[in-house]
């Protein structure tokens, strides 16, 4: 999210009435913008990553840990420095849904050589004691994907109270207090998602059933019908948009190249999940899944009962199966279209005057399948455009479209290019492994482009593999949808022979079930891995020592985590839970274990506390804070 | 083997092409450069194209399938970098102006961005050197003809490579070391590839690139190594590879 301007919210009733006024100039909008910049060649690589963090507060004597509310003070200071400097501070701060959260960007994206990997981790770190040295006694800067207690009675720092009666959430849980004051975007689109949705949003995770779990688990059932009894009920949207994680956006040369990383990174997304585990816990209970991504989805869910299919449709247009956060539902390059075998919902007129103005097919449904969801969130100042020039409009519904991959056209009068974001991987606790997963994903993408590899499957079987990413202990023990032969050459020309018999192409088209391990690990006889794949590249790649040693370690620690020698962050979250003194085995997670969890947290991510389970035996790179002269100079 | 080894011929040249558009070898990536270059020859073997060089008493030997020339004009040149490895058994300077050649011509360029020799050889360290400073001139031609822009050494000692250094006129401005060794580099090495902008990369190849007995694994027959390069072009500031191959000049 870039800074965000200030400006005056307009109501729901208010959003409602200009939500068509808002699509028809989108769609203007992105015709304008596609007509201009569909050409446009040559872009070099640059990417960034996008790191998430909570704000701590922790009480030496009572033994607790809390959000601190914070957030607004400290990304005052920082955002002073970068309107101070702009071109030259070395990170960039942003607010993001909580009061207890901070999002930090480097300062300048990334390029194109491989000497890049090697600066990643240092500018996290940098950006870390950025933060830590404005920090008052007894607070702490943590990645962590969701904070423990979050919706606990006390929770945050200051106290606030849940109102459940009025304001922008009325959720049992989650005070107004709580979501990030210092812009009024956060407010609005709580309030506007749950009047358009016509309830509060409701979701229910399995709670894990522990030996002395009592059910219900909590008086939920009592105070809202949406409650499970036997499930951790969540009825705000801070309860999602509350938790952090691990983002990154690369250029592509052109938009043939975008589309093909956006398809060929989508079967990725599942897997990236699952290995990056790391939200065992909700609202104090131990729950049975392992991730944040079902938590946000639910809780930005405006769909009203008709368009989730429960009543006839009315006063809607569509049935709609998903979230406006969740998983992709098309894929937008040529060889991906065979593989969208969910049927889309998308709006037939915005289709068709897309079409009518050149757009193809692919990319034509994708538009059409964003712009079925309403805005919710609108400005006063922004509802007047030119859409020759702005692109408000069509970012708007662009950006509240919150899927595992982002398709993003180059932003007005910029020298950016297109480019996509990558958004299933969930926050690690310290700098090092929040690199080597970056790094992993881009590295990727340079190994897809180079091999011209193919990992395309149905749409559906990676919706599939998204549910199965989130169970507890996916990562280890469940299995995904895979292709088995990802290589796509034709010479020699036997190797082809499989493609002709099937006029479909089917037999060339196998995919079978694989373990993380075995997708990022490589299968004896049957599945070259991932990481074999990109050692195969770096063989043939320009890279410094020091770089190399770096790249290595990380892509050693991802082995790691694949197969199972170490633990994910959910797993190990998870067990020090479990192994607790305080914990009575009743799936609760207590004011003091959340209290030691979070300091052991805090000494693990600084450092202090050697953790070998998680990070294995090694966790320390060659990060340096600059590309060494000699690289730059032959740059290429 | 018959139609690549014929009788009057003295001398065998393997041009792999594009390796990275064979999907055996793409599916096989955790081969090492040496399992890898036997693979790709005995691909390219097994689909040949061959043209006698009558005059020269060499056979050259193409894969039917060779895009080369295609993957190259996919791009601009201007946008591509491209280095070139040369490996050597001797220090017999006329391997380095065959191998270059033959490398260009295959790549159809007039200049690359740098030439990288690993001179394998069991001397001691002094021999090396000297060895080295026997073929450098050639070298030294290439970039003062403006072909190719950086020069350097692979797998030489921290000390060899100074004396190596000191002794030339056109500085090898890169030391490629074997990546086992990547994370425990010298740090007077270090210091020195600092203070004079050498770089400092890191490879994975084998000491002896094409052994003897892979040789006799592919062609039945035991012949003579006498070059190999390994060509790679990059795609600028994209990290992208477009294409990797071998050539390489064996005698009866």
């Amino acid at each position: 999210m870039g800074l965000l301007t200030i400006g005056n919210p307009l109501s729901w009733e208010e959003t409602k009435k200009l939500s068509d006024h808002v699509r028809k100039h989108g769609i203007i909008q992105f015709i304008n913008l596609y007509k201009r910049l569909k050409d446009r060649q040559g872009d070099i690589l640059k990417w960034g990553d996008e790191v998430e963090y909570i704000l701590v507060k922790f009480d030496e004597e009572a033994k607790t840990a809390k959000v601190s509310l914070r957030a607004v003070d400290i990304l005052n200071i920082l955002q002073e420095r970068e309107e101070a400097n702009p071109t030259g501070v070395k990170s960039l701060w942003r607010p993001e849904y909580g009061a207890y959260m901070v999002e930090g960007t480097p300062g300048k994206p990334y390029g194109g050589l491989l000497a890049h990997f090697n600066i990643v981790e240092a500018n996290m770190k940098y950006r870390r004691e950025e933060v830590e040295e404005l920090l008052l006694d007894g607070e702490a800067l943590m990645s962590i994907t969701n904070f423990p207690r979050l919706g606990c009675e006390d929770f945050s720092f200051p106290i606030a109270k849940p109102t459940p009666d009025q304001g922008a959430t009325r959720s049992l849980f989650f005070p107004d207090e709580v979501i990030y004051p210092g812009h009024p975007r956060f407010k609005t689109l709580s309030q506007n998602i749950r009047e358009r949705r016509g309830e509060k949003v409701a979701i229910n995770i399995p709670v894990f059933k522990d030996e002395k779990t009592v059910i219900p688990v909590d008086d939920s059932h009592l105070r809202s019908k949406a409650a499970l009894p036997d499930h951790i009920y969540l009825d705000a949207m801070g309860f999602g948009m509350g938790c952090c994680c691990l983002q990154l956006t690369f250029q592509a040369c052109n938009i043939n190249e975008a589309r093909i990383l956006y398809d060929q990174l989508t079967p990725l997304s599942p897997i990236m999940l699952a290995l990056t585990a790391a939200a065992p816990i909700f609202r104090g209970f131990l729950a049975d899944i392992d991730c944040r991504w079902y938590i946000i989805s639910g809780s930005v869910d405006d769909r009203t009962p008709e368009e989730r299919g429960l009543k006839p449709l009315n006063n809607n247009k569509f049935v709609i199966g998903k979230s406006r956060f969740d998983s992709i539902d098309s894929y937008l390059s040529p060889q991906g279209e065979k593989y969208n075998d969910v049927p889309l919902t998308y709006d037939k007129e915005i289709y068709n005057q897309l079409r009518e103005n050149d757009i193809d097919h692919l990319l034509a449904e994708h538009v059409a399948h964003l712009f079925i969801r309403d805005s919710v969130s609108l400005f006063t100042e922004k509802v007047n455009q030119d859409d020759e020039q702005d692109t408000d409009h069509f970012e708007n519904i662009q950006s509240t479209n919150w899927q595992t991959l982002r398709f993003k056209p180059p932003p007005p009068n910029s020298t950016i290019g297109w480019r996509v974001e990558f958004r299933p991987c969930e926050i690690q606790i310290t700098d090092f492994e929040n690199a080597a997963i970056v790094c992993f994903v881009v590295l990727m993408t340079r190994v897809i482009l180079s091999f011209k590899l193919n990992f395309l499957i149905p749409i559906s079987k990676v919706d599939e593999n998204m549910r199965t990413a989130q169970k507890k202990g996916a990562c280890l023990n469940e299995k995904f949808w895979f292709r088995k032969d990802i290589t796509t050459q034709i010479s020699p020309p036997e190797a082809n022979e499989c493609c002709k018999g099937a006029s479909n192409g089917s037999n060339c088209d196998v995919f079978t079930k694989m373990t993380v391990n075995e997708i990022i690990n490589g299968k004896n006889g049957e599945f070259p891995g991932l990481i074999p794949l990109i050692n195969n590249y770096l063989s043939g790649m320009e890279v410094d020592a020091d770089t190399h040693c770096t790249i290595q370690r990380y892509l050693k620690f991802i082995q790691r985590r694949a197969s199972g020698e170490i633990l994910t962050t959910a797993s190990w979250i998870r067990n020090f839970v479990t192994g607790h003194e305080d914990y009575k085995m009743d799936s609760k997670v207590s004011d003091r274990i959340n209290f030691d969890l979070l300091k052991t947290v805090k000494g693990i991510q600084s450092g202090m506390i050697a953790c070998p389970e998680l990070l294995g035996y090694c966790p320390v790179s060659k990060t340096v804070e600059k590309i060494p002269p000699a690289m730059s100079k032959v740059a290429g | 083997m018959a139609n690549v080894l014929t009788e009057n011929v003295k001398t065998l040249i393997v041009n792999t092409g594009n390796i990275l558009s064979f999907n055996d070898i793409t599916k096989n990536p955790g081969q090492n450069p040496s399992e890898e270059l036997e693979e790709a020859i005995k691909l390219t073997i097994s689909n040949n194209h061959v043209s006698n060089l009558a005059a020269e008493e060499t056979n050259l030997i193409t894969s039917k399938h060779n895009d080369l020339v295609e993957k190259m004009s996919e791009h601009d040149l201007e946008n591509l970098k491209i280095g070139i490895k040369i490996f050597l058994t001797t220090d017999n300077a006329t391997y380095i102006k065959q191998a270059l050649d033959k490398a260009f011509a295959a790549l159809n360029v007039s200049s690359v961005h740098n030439v990288i020799v690993s001179l394998y050889n069991k001397g001691t360290p002094d021999e090396q050197v000297q060895k080295i400073l026997n073929i450098w001139s050639c070298l030294e031609e290439f970039v003062n003809a403006k072909k190719v822009q950086q020069i350097g050494l692979s797998d030489i000692e921290e000390n060899g490579f100074r004396s190596v250094y000191e002794a030339v006129k056109v500085k090898p401005s890169i030391i490629q070391i074997n990546l086992a060794t990547c994370c425990v580099v010298p740090p007077t090495l270090q210091a020195f590839c600092k203070e004079h902008e050498v770089l400092l990369l890191t490879h994975s190849d084998p000491a002896e690139i094409l052994p003897s007995t892979s040789i006799f694994n592919i062609f039945d027959t035991p012949l003579n190594f006498n070059w190999a390069v390994r060509f790679l072009v990059h795609i600028k500031c994209r990290g992208v590879l477009t294409t990797k191959g071998y050539i390489l000049s064996l005698n009866k």
